[in-house]
């Protein structure tokens, strides 16, 4: 049963991205929803409080998508968060470099309300 | 291009190399090249001679013109033209950033007023549409990405190109940063957005994620 009130945090520095995805989750019922523009500021973030989800971009600075999985996954207190990358990031290696580091789900850019939908319930489960 | 010929254009290389230890000044090069023109063309005595001497005398004339061309270029309005094109670009980020928040207000706003809509089957499809909307909008985060990369690498050739005017004496550390602009242009344009014929799908991206 998935928890609808959960605590998403979603990381890109594009803030229209934000926006849009933000959007989209609130469709889906999930409200509780914060922002952070950039690899550092969400680290802040995971410090103060507890979240159920990570969704982040791929190519930020000067902490990199990447490089904040790498920090979530090496940190004992939220190394259990999901984790989904949203990127235009489309390669192979890059693909290859994520899931390595322990994404739960990968999300190419420019990507719909289904595909969200459909990463959400692979990562969380049906809701 | 007779043996004889091509015994002595070999032989005058050969003087060249001797005289100038390997290496010729670029500034010179214009020169060096019809001092070598003048001469082999006494000794030009076939057909296949005469065009092997007029592609010679062509890769002299463009070196001539493209020296000309970077002695004429001001590399103090190069140093505004390049910014210029950058602040240009950086501009049209920020105008395309206004406008989609602006779209993205007015589907937000559709989207509030959806309740008032008692029959829930057109409640849907238009909700469905400012989804179409939002997706849609995505494209000023891409976009965005394709323009920084663009004034990224005008930044790197602004200073490589500045420097080659100037002195249009390129030294071995000159010539390493053309290398390295090279590598540049082929490594970092490379990552973010694929172009649309080379963006693998959603689909494509799954399969390959399972397959790990």
């Amino acid at each position: 049963m998935v928890n609808m009130n959960m605590n998403i945090l979603i990381v890109d520095d594009y803030k229209t991205m934000l926006r849009i995805i933000k959007n989209l989750l609130s469709q889906l019922g999930f409200n509780s929803v914060d922002e952070a523009t950039n690899g550092s500021m969400a680290l802040v973030k995971l410090k103060e409080k507890r979240y159920d989800l990570i969704i982040s971009d791929w190519n930020m600075e000067p902490m990199t998508g990447l490089e904040l999985l790498k920090i979530v996954r090496s940190e004992e207190s939220i190394k259990h968060i999901p984790f989904i990358m949203v990127t235009a990031e489309s390669k192979t290696d890059n693909v290859i470099a994520a899931k390595e580091a322990g994404v739960n789900n990968y999300i190419v850019k420019p990507f719909n309300a289904e595909t969200l939908k459909a990463k959400l319930v692979s990562v969380l489960g049906e809701f | 291009m007779t043996s004889d010929l091509g015994k002595i254009i070999f032989a005058k290389l050969q003087e060249f190399k001797e005289e100038t230890g390997g290496t010729i000044d670029i500034n010179n090069i214009d020169v060096v090249v019809q001092s070598f023109m003048d001469a082999v063309k006494s000794h030009v005595n076939t057909e296949a001679d005469v065009e092997v001497l007029c592609e010679i005398e062509k890769i002299s004339q463009q070196i001539k013109d493209t020296k000309k061309d970077i002695s004429n270029a001001n590399p103090d309005k190069l140093q505004e033209d390049f910014p210029d094109a950058a602040t240009q670009l950086i501009s049209v980020t920020k105008t395309t950033e206004k406008s989609t928040n602006d779209i993205l207000e007015a589907a937000e706003q559709i989207q509030a007023i959806l309740p008032q809509i008692s029959d829930e089957e057109i409640r849907n499809q238009i909700l469905n549409k400012t989804f179409v909307i939002m997706e849609s909008c995505s494209f000023q985060d891409l976009t965005g990405q394709r323009i920084n990369k663009v004034v990224s690498t005008l930044e790197q050739i602004e200073k490589i190109v500045s420097k080659l005017i100037k002195t249009f004496k390129p030294d071995k550390n000159l010539i390493d940063e053309v290398a390295q602009l090279k590598k540049i242009k082929e490594q970092e344009l490379l990552s973010g957005p694929q172009l649309n014929d080379k963006a693998p799908s959603q689909k494509d991206i799954d399969d390959l994620f399972n397959s790990i």
